[in-house]
Formats: C-alpha cells, structure tokens, sequence
C-alpha cells in the first residue's frame, strides 16, 4: 500500500502533536518542580527563622542574669570562695587507692 | 511631457532609492539598533530579582553564637486576592502591631491603595500566624540576630538592613568582607501587568554565603564581666567602666565589658578611650630600670614622709605627695607596693628621658597594638624632646602625662606575666566557609622580647607584693592567688584636674603560678569609695571567683588545684613559713640586670615590604627604623645573618621599586 498525500499530512500532524505533547508534559513537569523547589525554599527560610528565635530564648533562659535571681530566689547562691574546691583527677585517684 | 521611457527610468530611480532606504533602515535597525532594543524587549517581559545571601556567623571560643544571621519579613498584602478578610484583619492587626481598624480601612469599597506594604522587619514568631494566608506576600530580607543577651555589643557593632546588609561598626564593618555573602539573582518572565512566572528555563545565581567568624572571646566568661561591671557602676553610683580579659601567653582577648553611665553598652572603648593610668603604670618604670641595670644592690629613696617638694626650673617647685607615708627608705620593690608617687618619681630619675620614653614603647605605649577593630585609638606618649624639665619624667613614671587603652595596659602587664614577651593581641580564633572549612586559624604572635625572663620574675614579685595583705591590691586576692597594681588617677577635665574625680583601675594578673589571664578593670568617677583598691580590685577578684565556678571556665582549674594543695602540703609541714609562697624565688632587693641578653640575627628583608620587613625584624626581637621612602626594602643594616644584641636597632633601607 502505498501512502497518498492525505495520510503524509496524517503522519506529519501525528508527530507534531507527539513533538508538541512531550514538550508540554516536561514544561509541566519543570514547573511543578520549580514550585516545589520555591515552596522547599520558603519553608527552609521559615525554619532557619525559627531556629534562630529559639536560639534566642535558650540564651535568654540560660544566661547568669536570668538564672542567678531564680536561683538565689529558690535559697541557693553563688558559691563563695571557701566553698569552691577543685578536684583534680590526681587527688580523686590517690582517694580512691586510700579507700581500697 | 517626458517620453514613456524617461518616466519609466525615473520611476525605477525613485523605486530602487526607496528600497535603498528600506534596506539601509532594516539595516541600521538590525546591526546598530538590535541589542539595545532587543535588551529594551527582554526588560519588559523579564524582572530581576537580588537573592539575599546569608551573612556568616560570628561564635565565641567555644561554638555559642553570639551573632547571626535572621531572617525576617516584610509583608505586602494583595486586597483584592484575599478571601477571609476577617480572619486576616483579626489575625495581621497582630502580627504587624497595627489596630484591627487601620487594618480593616483597606478592605472598605473604594479603598484606593490595593496592595499595602508593612515595612517592618517582622520576625517569624510574629508573622507565623498570617503565613501562608491568601492575599499574604511575605519579602524576605536577612537581619541580624544575637541570640541570648546582645554580648560583647559594641565589639561585634551592628549591620545595616539596608544596601544587603553592610557591618557599619565593629567587628562587623572590619570583617565585612569576610562575613558578607555574595547576593544570587534570578531573572524571572513577567506580563506586561507586572505578574511573574518562575520559569524553569529562567536564569539563576545561586547566592553564596559568607564565611563564619569564631571569637577568642568567652561568652560565659563575657556575661560575668558585663554583669559584674554593671553591678560595680551601680554600687559605687560611677560614670561608666570597663572590663578586659586577656590570656598572655596568646594575646587572646577573652572578654571586653564596656558601659556607660546608664548601664548600657556605649561603644567599646577598651580600644578607643585612653586614659591616664596612674599607678597601674608605675610598674612599667620599674622594669625599664631594672632591665636598664639602674637599680643597684639595696638601693633605697626616702619617702620624704610623704611629701616631697622639689626644685624644677629657675625658683618654680613641685610637690609630690603620698596617700600612705613612708618615712622610713623604700627599695622599689616596696614602691610598688605601697604605689609611692615619691619613691617612683625619685627613681625614675636614674632613667635617662630616651631610654624612659624607648622602654615605655616598647610595651607598646603610644602605638595601635593592630588589634582587628575598625577605630583602635594610639594612646599619647610625647617624645622625650618634649618634656618638660621636673615634670614629665616623674609625672610619666607615676601614670600622667602618658595615655593608655586598656587594652596597651593589659598587653603591658601581659609581658609581665609571659616571661618579658609581648605578644600581639587578637580578636579572631578561626575563620571557616559554610560548609564549615577552616580558612584562617590564629597562631600566637609574638610582637617583640621587652624584657628578660628574670626581670619579668622580679616584676611579677613586686606584683604579688602589691596585692598581698601589707599592699594596696589586697581586696583583689582570688583562690590561686593573684598578682596586681591598683590605680586611682585624677580626671582631667577642661585642662586641669577636676577636683574629686577619680578613674579607679585594677590590672591583675591570674593566678600567680604560671598565669593565664590579665584583667583590667577601671571605673570612672565612683563616689564614696574611689581607690583602685576599694573599687577595682573587688570587682575583678568577684568576676576571677565566678570565671572559677563556672560550668565551662577558660581558665585551667587543675593548674590551680594543684597549687592549692602543694600549698597546703607546704603548710602542713612548714606551718611556721609563709603560706603565700611566691609563683617564683627571686633575690630581693633587685638584681643587676641589664637587658638584651640574647642574640639575634638579622633576617633577610630585601625585596620585602616594609610591613613585612619590619614584622620579621620584630620577630627576631630587634627594632626597626625606616631610611628613605617607598614600599620596598632594599637592603638592611647591619646586613641579614649578622647578629646583634636583642633589643637594638636594624636600619631599613626602602625604595619606591624593587631597583635602586
């Protein structure tokens, strides 16, 4: 069989619109990623900001400023120079061969 | 009338000029007009958009953050796209501290301005609630953070929002180009109505971010000096102070408190602010006598009972006075320790001006130390050819007429403590890139030898004696003991010393075997009590006992312990000897000592620099004067190999180029 001038233009259009198709679909596809990507972006963002807030309020929670009054408010205080013993890791080993 | 083939003729004529002219404008459009109206068309369907790139983070010595980089928003709001407008004016009149009814103005028929923006800077936690909320754009824009209490404030300084971001003071403005990223930019497809797509096609610069700085400072050991300086302000009602923590044997800086009268971080002038020591400088005039060999045997000066009046120049006289009189002769060693005007002035005398004025720069008095801040102040120290006869002198050897930093006092006393050596003060520890590889590490820097080992001994000995129970530093004694000078210097305002206005300072330098900090502490103008000893000392001796109880100190706790109990062991089996035993046995009264008692080599600088040159002349302990002027050392003299005394002088001859 041989193939007339209509099916030509048949075969022609089906390959344009095959071309065309895949073209679309990647178009698409790079499109919903793009958005994807921006919404990953957005979100990173977010949780960097988060992280730092946090960050900021351990700070705050944990600083002397904060911790000394409650602490001194619960009947503790800073330790005065009489109460500040160093052990090295010596003695505590010449303590424990005494003990023995 | 013309023939048909003469209007032919002409009507080719007039046919092909216009084609001529149709291909000379499609011509001239296309080859000279085309780029510039083909980047005309690309400017109306595409917009530039800056990528913010995150700015590095600055960390003390130990990892904890002290300034980073945030996030935060700008919030436009598209009245037209928003669906629950209640939700959102209920909700935005929050987050963006506006009124629900200023808020609600925008969504009344007829409100002209459609797309509203709120400036702010807001933070997440406050713009979390209308996040993600039709109508909602949030812009965003990178701030600066500090997480925890605002540390060290004026030393790290402060970053503009604007122009991406720039440091505008401190640590931020000197390191800005280290700290700064470099922004992204993406070119997106918009319609004429100013809509986007993000085309995948589009094209992007990905931002880079800038490297992360680690401190020397100590956060923990920061905290306790700005919280124990506020406190001494507030007790002695004083006008401001400041704090530095120094290890000597690095130049390390640990911790920098500065405040001003309301309690609050000014700028740092640890680094900007000289002042007249006072007695904390008298120790400087003792080591440059004994490393100059003025001091002989027991040699003593009277203490004139405290008031000492002498003849300057023609029939003009000049009273010196002491707080404690001594009337019986002193050593210099007990100078020192009961800070004696008198005796100071008196043996400075031995010292000739130049060499007086040589030794005092060479602790590196009246020079920047090059510290890494953006607007280190020199200090002043006139040259000796400016002194004026039976003032200067002895005026310089008791803390006038000479200015400081606290910073030059600290690196000063800093040679006490590391056996005669100054070495170069820094702020940077390391430098990394984002993905946390070390660019830079700090290695300790040695400026130049001042003094030899054993003068630095003797010195750290009178020190001792000046903190112990008969000196004035007393209030200043911390477990592991502590060597220091106390001041109290007259302020100067308007020309003239001001009458009851004092600077109170302490130096200090812990612990007194094998030292690991030097701390400076001054405040200015206490009321009630003002000695250096009743003000100064105290506070440094309460910030020394809390660095000790602290969960992660920067000092060596088991240097000290161990200390602690040889002592005690001394105690027990020597219970009648002093418990005090000094870091290190020297004969007293002082010893003969002259200094330079090494050799060094000269170093090859041909062909360097000068700033080169003259660090590695340094290096090797000589000085360096420059002959000439340009850039590059020709030749030195004496030449390189040779050796000569530490301390003396290599002559550095430059020119503009590399030739003659």
């Amino acid at each position: 069989m041989t193939l007339r001038g209509r099916h030509w233009v048949v075969v022609w259009l089906m390959l344009f619109l095959g071309t065309a198709l895949a073209i679309a679909s990647r178009q698409n596809k790079a499109l919903a990623t793009a958005r994807r990507l921006a919404v990953l972006q957005d979100r990173r963002i977010e949780l960097e900001a988060r992280r730092t807030e946090l960050l900021r309020q351990i700070g705050q929670v944990t600083s002397r400023e904060i911790l000394v009054p409650r602490m001194e408010r619960a009947g503790m205080h800073l330790p005065s120079e009489s109460e500040n013993i160093l052990i090295t890791l010596d003695s505590l080993v010449a303590g424990a061969g005494r003990g023995r | 009338m013309a023939r048909p083939a003469a209007r032919i003729v002409a009507l080719q004529v007039g046919l092909g000029a216009g084609l001529l002219l149709l291909v000379a404008r499609a011509g001239w459009l296309q080859l000279v007009k085309g780029g510039e109206f083909a980047r005309r068309a690309a400017a109306q369907r595409t917009v530039t958009t800056e990528l913010p790139a995150r700015r590095g983070t600055i960390y003390d010595r130990n990892g904890t953050p002290l300034a980073v980089s945030e996030p935060v928003y700008r919030v436009q709001l598209a009245v037209k796209e928003v669906r629950d407008t209640t939700r959102l004016v209920s909700r935005g009149a929050r987050a963006l501290g506006v009124s629900t009814a200023s808020l609600r103005r925008y969504f009344r028929p007829g409100a002209d301005e459609l797309y509203p923006y709120f400036h702010g800077p807001f933070r997440e936690s406050q713009i979390a609630p209308i996040r993600g909320m039709r109508g909602v754009r949030l812009e965003t824009v990178y701030s600066r953070g500090y997480p925890g209490l605002r540390l060290a404030a004026p030393v790290i300084g402060a970053v503009s929002l604007e122009d991406g971001g720039r440091g505008e003071s401190g640590l931020e403005r000197s390191l800005d180009s280290i700290l700064a990223g470099r922004p992204g930019e993406t070119v997106d497809l918009r319609t004429p109505s100013g809509q986007k797509f993000e085309s995948p096609d589009r094209r992007v610069r990905d931002p880079v971010p800038g490297h992360d700085v680690v401190l020397t400072l100590d956060a923990q050991l920061q905290e306790i000096a700005e919280n124990a300086l506020r406190k001494a302000l507030a007790e002695y009602k004083a006008e401001a102070g400041d704090v530095l923590f120094l290890d000597p044997r690095t130049g390390e800086l640990l911790a920098l408190a500065s405040l001003n009268e309301s309690g609050l971080p000014g700028s740092a002038t640890v680094f900007t602010s000289p002042f007249e020591p006072g007695s904390t400088a008298k120790p400087f005039t003792a080591a440059s006598l004994l490393a100059l060999g003025r001091i002989k045997g027991t040699e003593t000066v009277s203490g004139e009972n405290g008031s000492w009046t002498y003849p300057t120049r023609g029939r003009a006289t000049r009273t010196i006075e002491d707080t404690h009189a001594e009337k019986a002769p002193m050593t210099l060693a007990r100078v020192i320790e009961v800070s004696s005007n008198i005796g100071i002035a008196k043996f400075s005398r031995k010292l000739r001006w130049e060499e007086h004025y040589d030794m005092l720069r060479a602790f590196g008095f009246g020079a920047p130390t090059g510290v890494e801040y953006p607007s280190e102040a020199t200090g002043a120290l006139v040259r000796p050819d400016r002194w004026d006869p039976g003032y200067d002198a002895e005026s310089i050897a008791m803390g006038y007429r000479i200015q400081v930093t606290p910073l030059q006092l600290a690196l000063g006393y800093a040679v006490f403590a590391n056996d005669g050596v100054l070495m170069a003060p820094t702020l940077i520890r390391e430098i990394r890139s984002a993905d946390r590889r070390v660019l830079y590490r700090m290695e300790p820097e040695v400026v130049r030898r001042v003094l030899p080992v054993e003068i630095a001994v003797q010195m750290r000995e009178m020190l001792r004696m000046a903190a112990s129970e008969s000196g004035t530093g007393s209030q200043g004694q911390v477990l592991g003991g502590i060597l220091g000078k106390t001041g109290t210097a007259r302020q100067a305002e308007h020309g003239s010393y001001a009458s009851g206005k004092y600077r109170a300072s302490f130096v200090a330098i812990y612990p007194a075997k094998d030292p690991q900090l030097v701390a400076v502490v001054t405040i200015q103008n206490p009321v009630g009590a003002y000695y250096g000893g009743q003000t100064a000392a105290p506070t440094t001796a309460s910030m020394l006992k809390q660095a000790l109880s602290a969960r992660q100190s920067v000092i060596d706790r088991s240097v000290i312990a161990q200390a602690e109990r040889r002592k005690g062991a001394t105690a027990q089996s020597e219970s009648d000897e002093d418990l005090n035993e000094p870091a290190a046995s020297v004969r007293l009264p002082l010893k003969d000592t002259a200094p330079g008692t090494g050799m060094a080599r000269v170093p090859e600088v041909a062909g360097r620099a000068i700033r080169g040159a003259v660090f590695a002349v340094h290096q090797r302990g000589l000085r360096a004067r420059v002959e000439g002027s340009g850039r590059v050392v020709l030749r030195s003299l004496p030449a390189a190999g040779d050796s000569l005394p530490v301390g003396k002088t290599v002559v550095l001859f430059v020119s503009p180029s590399r030739t003659p």
